[in-house]
């Protein structure tokens, strides 16, 4: 469904993302990665943020190209790292704006949403972005995201999140990985994250990326192997244990 | 949307009411005068003097608000107005300097020149500032408004060496329309203004989902299909081509700019689809309001820039201390 030939992007003087091809279908794909392994370019390129220097990307049929910024928008979602407020919308004047309804079509909307009771975002609809706390914040823009991409709204086909969990309490997080998990049945998800032990545990395709390449793809990532979680992500031999199923785990984290 | 209908029938509503308000009542040193009973002298004060400064104050309100929001928005910075970037200072300078040149030639200054001369003022300005800003910190808004801040100070003060050291009584009179005035402007120039301002505000509500976006951020406007660099280009233009209006009718009105569209976002909202009209009722409501106060309540006419920076410095402060504690603006 995502389809990732030959791509360069050249991010500094000193670092670039080099030859990349990637199949992505249907399912949640983990993007993982040690700090400046270039995730977050990948995940520009992909939503047509930034346009590649070479190669070339395709959701679907569209090519990802910055003239077709419209079309794009009704294909794929992206949830950004960060999120720029400079002024006092309430969330629901933000959905509103997204999803270019009155602010009363989105209270009906918001009624009996899959997304929004997942989210507990009913008491946060009348207050302000800037005056939430980091979790509260991160809640409001996943719920803009995954409204964008609900199948019975607006049919999707390619979710990008970058570093969703970042916030997330333990319950809210929970309630994301069962969602997107279900989510991922009909539409491609690529998250990026740091949460090892979480990827550790499920059973979906992985991507590792460093030093600006692919360094491996795995379709269950069950099978990431010691020796990557060595040289990758640089984790002490000692911080590894095995479980009694058979799955690695860090401790410590 | 019901509410937001009746929110908008209840701003008309109020803004007719303060028209016909201004436009029968005197205040202390002239007389109220009945509609209903006009002598010859009532109606040419009515006709000639008062209704052509009330409709200056409707375009010249409508007209610093709207370029207030759309500099806000645009800029990503809530402190953001054609005041403090240097808009209006340069588009004045402008002025006086066409008006230089043109009596020189010997040509007259016709309306359509003073708008020209003042929109080039503002476009200007906006591009220093943007090269500004770029240089000093990426766009950033502390470098957007500090720049504008230095612009405004430095350009304000060359005008005023102009005017110091001019011989030309023309030129001396643009002192006192500097504080803001709306005396001397005629029904052409109305006629001219008025359109210019009415095709900038219309583009602006054309456009005003992909301005709700840029609420956002602009990374975010870009996912959702907005080409933000376009759009800025265009809408900066729109916005100083608004504040050059404004200035080539009524001088430099401070405050405006800033207060209205902050008061009417923290009322109603921040959609634009509903904010632009209400931007332009509501501007045009207040701007009625302080004409009248600065022609009725003294027995002389006080300069607009005077009444304006008296009532808004407190009301801003207070708008300040009610929201921006705990939520920002």
């Amino acid at each position: 469904m995502i389809k990732v030939t030959n791509v360069s992007y050249k991010i500094s003087n000193v670092f670039e993302l080099q030859d990349i091809n990637l199949s992505i279908s249907p399912g949640v794909h983990h993007l993982l990665g040690p700090n400046g392994a270039g995730k977050t370019s990948f995940l520009n390129l992909i939503s047509g943020l930034c346009a590649v220097d070479k190669g070339s990307i395709f959701i679907g049929n569209l090519e990802v190209d910055p003239l077709n910024l419209r079309a794009l928008s009704k294909v794929r979602a992206y949830l950004l790292q960060k999120q720029v407020a400079h002024f006092a919308l309430t969330v629901k004047g933000m959905l509103a704006i997204t999803l270019s309804l009155t602010e009363n079509e989105v209270e009906n909307l918001c009624i009996d949403n899959i997304i929004i009771n997942g989210l507990d975002l009913k008491p946060l609809l009348n207050r302000v972005i800037t005056g939430l706390s980091g979790g509260e914040t991160q809640r409001a823009h996943l719920a803009r995201v995954l409204i964008h991409c609900a199948q019975d709204i607006n049919p999707a086909c390619c979710l990008l999140l970058d570093e969703p969990f970042t916030g997330l309490d333990v319950a809210h997080k929970l309630w994301l990985n069962q969602y997107l998990s279900h989510l991922g049945k009909k539409i491609a998800i690529i998250i990026s994250h740091h949460e090892l032990n979480l990827a550790l545990n499920l059973a979906q395709p992985c991507i590792i990326i460093n030093k600006g390449r692919i360094h491996s793809v795995l379709s269950d990532s069950r099978d990431i192997e010691i020796t990557t979680l060595l040289d990758v992500f640089n984790l002490p031999k000692h911080a590894l244990i095995e479980t009694n199923e058979g799955i690695l785990q860090i401790i410590g984290i | 949307m019901p509410t937001n209908n009746r929110n908008i029938y209840i701003a008309l509503l109020s803004l007719i009411s303060v028209t016909v308000l201004a436009i029968y009542y005197g205040g202390i040193s002239a007389s109220s005068i009945n509609p209903f009973n006009l002598s010859k002298i009532e109606s040419v004060i009515i006709y000639e003097l008062r209704i052509p400064k009330i409709l200056t104050a409707i375009l010249v309100g409508a007209c610093l608000s709207l370029s207030g929001h759309l500099f806000q928005i645009l800029l990503s910075n809530p402190l953001a107005e054609p005041g403090l970037l240097g808009v209006s200072s340069l588009s004045s300078l402008f002025i006086i300097l066409g008006a230089a040149l043109f009596s020189y030639l010997n040509i007259r200054y016709d309306v359509f020149f003073l708008v020209l001369s003042s929109s080039l003022g503002g476009f200007i300005a906006v591009s220093i500032i943007f090269q500004l800003a770029k240089v000093l910190g990426q766009y950033s808004s502390a470098a957007l408004i500090l720049s504008g801040i230095s612009l405004t100070t430095f350009i304000s003060a060359l005008t005023s060496w102009l005017i110091f050291y001019s011989e030309n009584d023309q030129l001396r009179t643009f002192n006192l329309w500097l504080l803001g005035s709306f005396e001397h402007v005629t029904y052409a120039q109305l006629i001219f203004i008025s359109s210019v301002a009415v095709i900038c505000g219309v583009t602006a509500m054309y456009k005003s989902n992909d301005l709700n976006l840029l609420y956002l951020g602009d990374q975010n406007a870009n996912l959702y299909g907005v080409k933000v660099n376009r759009l800025r280009k265009y809408m900066l233009i729109v916005a100083s081509a608004l504040a050059a209006c404004a200035v080539a009718l009524g001088g430099v009105i401070a405050f405006i700019g800033l207060l209205v569209p902050h008061a009417t976002r923290m009322k109603f909202g921040h959609d634009n689809r509903l904010i632009l009209p209400m931007l332009v009722i509501n501007g045009a409501t207040c701007m009625i309001i302080i004409e009248w106060i600065s022609r009725t309540s003294m027995s002389l006419q006080l300069p607009l820039g005077l009444v304006t920076a008296t009532i808004g410095g407190p009301f801003f402060l207070l708008i300040l201390f009610k929201h921006f504690k705990n939520q920002g603006l």
